[in-house]
């Protein structure tokens, strides 16, 4: 399962970030999202494109291919 | 004089705490060869505070571009200071780690500390700063707390221990390995530090060192790698060491922070004003609006009428004052023309822009610190980012209708190098209120009932033209890794006032140092060519220089139905400031009658065509230049544009004579 199928609201953590190339992944992860990480999903704005998530009471936004490629449980 | 270091993440409130304890004298530093700067003031009475680019982690990244490890390696200071925002410590500790790894004597500052306590929470600073070994210091500038104690602490620079962290036995065996053969370095850094940094793929630090030693410290890097994969410990050694960090901050922060009471956290997405914000629909109206808001203070209010006041002192004043004054001191006719009509033409030339400049990075602020402005990014980003450009983008480029300048130095918000470059190219595209004089004159003189129609349609291929070139880069020269964005979502606030105004001094001031010597040189050197002639100085102007440049030339624009010289003069003029292609059209044909009857109608829109797309203004080139810093790019944009116009014209003007 990855952020696009969570629903609002419903907290997951991350469990892989692979599919994600790896500088964009390390930069993430200066932003505070990595693994294990606690994640929220708080809105799904642009027609489904944009993903607001909470990880680590930080509020970010991230492209819809991107949130498909956290895979959370 | 003690030399203070500034370093923290975006939007933590450095920039305010800066503009709080230095004076007004700032100034900024340049790093040459890349785009971001460090901002100097002065500490009264106690040192310098080298403000840094806010920056995650001490590695590269496009916010800091390097500057961080850079100044951490070469420059001399005496202290560090890391200001963290309390509210967001699991993320905001991770750079105080790597900084207090570094054992230099560091000040620790919790900003937000007011929000921290209204959220229910508060942190035992006795047992944080015990288990950190460093001072720590609770402030909220925003409230005006805990800034004299800082201030006064600030004084008492002491010597501290580097930070230890267990980061398992498979990466602190690596890191002993490198120590061991970083000993015949000269090195005035930790080596553990410089480890670290290492095995944490900091590339900068690989530039400060021998290169006998950079093959060795890569192998001992990648076996390190493998051994954490096959441990299974994480997926990669930057992953390992950023869990053991996160362990080390989560227990650091069981220990410290303690729950006073029990209160909701307040997020920063806004349920009400956001709703609004973001929706598709409202949003992009409501984005509209403050726009057009911004564009009608700048271009019109205030920036307008402080643009008509200083063009007034200067040449309703100042020129004719220096045209009586001068002669009388002995000064040639020839030297004084130099001057009013070159030298206080490019002089004016730049103070012109500037009244429009700094309304527009003082409106740009305010929305900027509002935090309006990212949401706006979020909610053009799906739209642009299929053109190769960010969401960022969309500000800079609805400026540019107003001013390509301005605009282009609003491209200082764009993180992503490339995609800032990107930008800055397709600028030039936007039909900027200087184009407006020719495309009225022409349309006028000759497309009578469309004249409204024609300038819309200008607006409207500038922009198709603008995306299109986007995508064609972004997929070409500009390749970018497409899934890059991530945005942080700021709380809305009231912006800090002192923060705005220094910000809009400080890049205006830029502008007129930079893009200004430019503008400048090139004023004179038109003013030059037009002077003099092959029949001597003080010529008429179809004898000047620029008139045979102009014939030689002129021959090229035959194929675009518009081969004169009075064309091409004006064209040429038009380089200097799209203003001038009207005002020459009509002084080098000697009246509108002329004009007429050297345009038909296909070479009439192919000449506005043009007018619309070739090179920028030389006022745009000067910024273009000071913001990539690059010749490269600059003679680029200018050949690019150029190319363009030439082509779309061509196609227009032929097109336009088959069906009429």
């Amino acid at each position: 399962m990855n952020i696009t199928d969570l629903e609002i609201n419903r907290k997951a953590k991350i469990i892989n970030m692979d599919l994600i190339e790896e500088s964009f992944r390390h930069r993430l992860m200066d932003m505070g999202i990595s693994l294990y990480s606690d994640v929220e999903l708080i809105k799904i704005i642009s027609f489904g494109k944009m993903y607001l998530i909470e990880v680590d009471d930080v509020e970010l936004c991230i492209r819809r291919d991107t949130a498909e490629k956290i895979i959370v449980e | 004089m003690m030399k203070y270091l500034l370093i923290g993440n975006p939007n933590v409130g450095k920039s305010s705490l800066f503009n709080t304890i230095t004076n007004s004298y700032a100034h900024v530093g340049n790093w040459s060869g890349v785009t971001v700067q460090q901002t100097i003031g002065e500490i009264s009475g106690t040192g310098e505070l080298i403000d840094l680019p806010g920056t995650y982690g001490v590695s590269p990244s496009s916010e800091d571009e390097g500057l961080v490890t850079h100044v951490l390696l070469n420059e001399h200071y005496n202290s560090v200071i890391n200001i963290v925002d309390s509210t967001h410590l699991k993320r905001n500790l991770h750079l105080t780690i790597q900084l207090l790894e570094l054992g230099v004597p560091t000040f620790l500052v919790l900003n937000m500390i007011d929000e921290l306590k209204r959220s229910g929470l508060d942190i035992d600073i006795d047992k944080m700063s015990e288990i950190l070994g460093v001072d720590i210091y609770p402030i909220s500038v925003k409230d005006e707390i805990g800034i004299d104690e800082l201030k006064e602490g600030l004084t008492n620079i002491k010597a501290r221990n580097p930070l230890r962290i267990f980061y398992g036995k498979i990466i602190d065996d690596a890191i002993d390995e490198i120590k061991l053969l970083l000993r015949t370095e000269v090195l005035h850094v930790k080596k553990c530090w410089l480890a670290i940094q290492l095995l944490e793929g900091n590339e900068k630090v690989f530039d400060y060192l021998e290169i006998n030693n950079k093959e060795k410290i890569r192998q001992i890097i990648a076996e390190t790698e493998q051994k954490i994969i096959k441990n299974q410990e994480a997926s990669s050694l930057k992953g390992a060491i950023f869990m053991a960090r996160r362990r080390f901050i989560n227990n650091l922060l069981f220990e410290c922070v303690i729950q006073v009471s029990e209160k909701d956290h307040v997020k920063y997405f806004n349920r009400k004003i956001d709703k609004i914000v973001t929706n598709p629909v409202l949003g992009i109206l409501s984005f509209f609006m403050v726009m057009f808001l911004v564009y009608f203070l700048t271009f019109d209010l205030i920036g307008a009428s402080l643009s008509d006041l200083v063009e007034y002192i200067i040449f309703d004043k100042i020129s004719p004052m220096l045209s009586e004054t001068l002669p009388g001191l002995g000064i040639s006719s020839h030297i004084l023309k130099l001057i009013t009509d070159g030298i206080i033409a490019g002089v004016g030339g730049v103070l012109i822009f500037v009244p429009q400049v700094m309304t527009l990075f003082f409106l740009l602020a305010i929305l900027e610190g509002t935090g309006y402005m990212a949401r706006v990014a979020i909610m053009m980003d799906h739209l642009l980012s299929r053109f190769g450009l960010n969401g960022k983008s969309i500000v800079p480029m609805i400026t540019g209708l107003g001013c390509n300048v301005p605009a282009i130095l609003a491209t200082k918000t764009i993180p992503n190098k490339h995609e800032k470059i990107l930008t800055i190219l397709i600028i030039p595209f936007m039909s900027c209120s200087a184009r407006i004089p020719i495309y009225a004159l022409i349309a006028n003189l000759l497309f009578d009932k469309y004249v409204s129609l024609i300038i819309m349609g200008m607006y409207v291929l500038g922009f198709i033209i603008a995306l299109i070139s986007a995508k064609l880069f972004s997929v070409s020269i500009l390749k970018n890794t497409q899934n890059n964005f991530v945005l942080e979502i700021p709380p809305y606030r009231v912006p800090h006032w002192k923060n705005v105004w220094r910000q809009s001094k400080l890049y205006t001031r830029g502008f007129i140092e930079n893009a200004g010597k430019y503008i400048f040189f090139g004023a004179i050197l038109f003013w030059f060519l037009q002077y003099i002639g092959p029949g001597g100085v003080a010529v008429d102007s179809d004898e000047s220089i620029l008139a045979l440049i102009s014939g030689w030339i002129a021959p090229i624009f035959t194929p675009l139905g518009f081969g004169s010289w009075q064309a091409t003069s004006s064209i040429i003029g038009g380089f200097l400031a799209k203003e001038f292609l009207a005002a020459s059209m009509l002084i080098l044909y000697g009246g509108e009658q002329a004009i007429v009857s050297s345009f038909t109608t296909a070479s009439a829109i192919s000449f506005i065509v043009f007018s619309l797309l070739y090179i920028p203004c030389l006022a745009t080139v000067g910024v273009i230049k000071s913001e990539t810093k690059s010749w490269k790019w600059t003679l680029f944009s200018i050949m690019y544009s150029f190319t363009v116009a030439y082509l779309i014209s061509f196609i227009f003007y032929h097109v336009v004579n088959l069906f009429l």
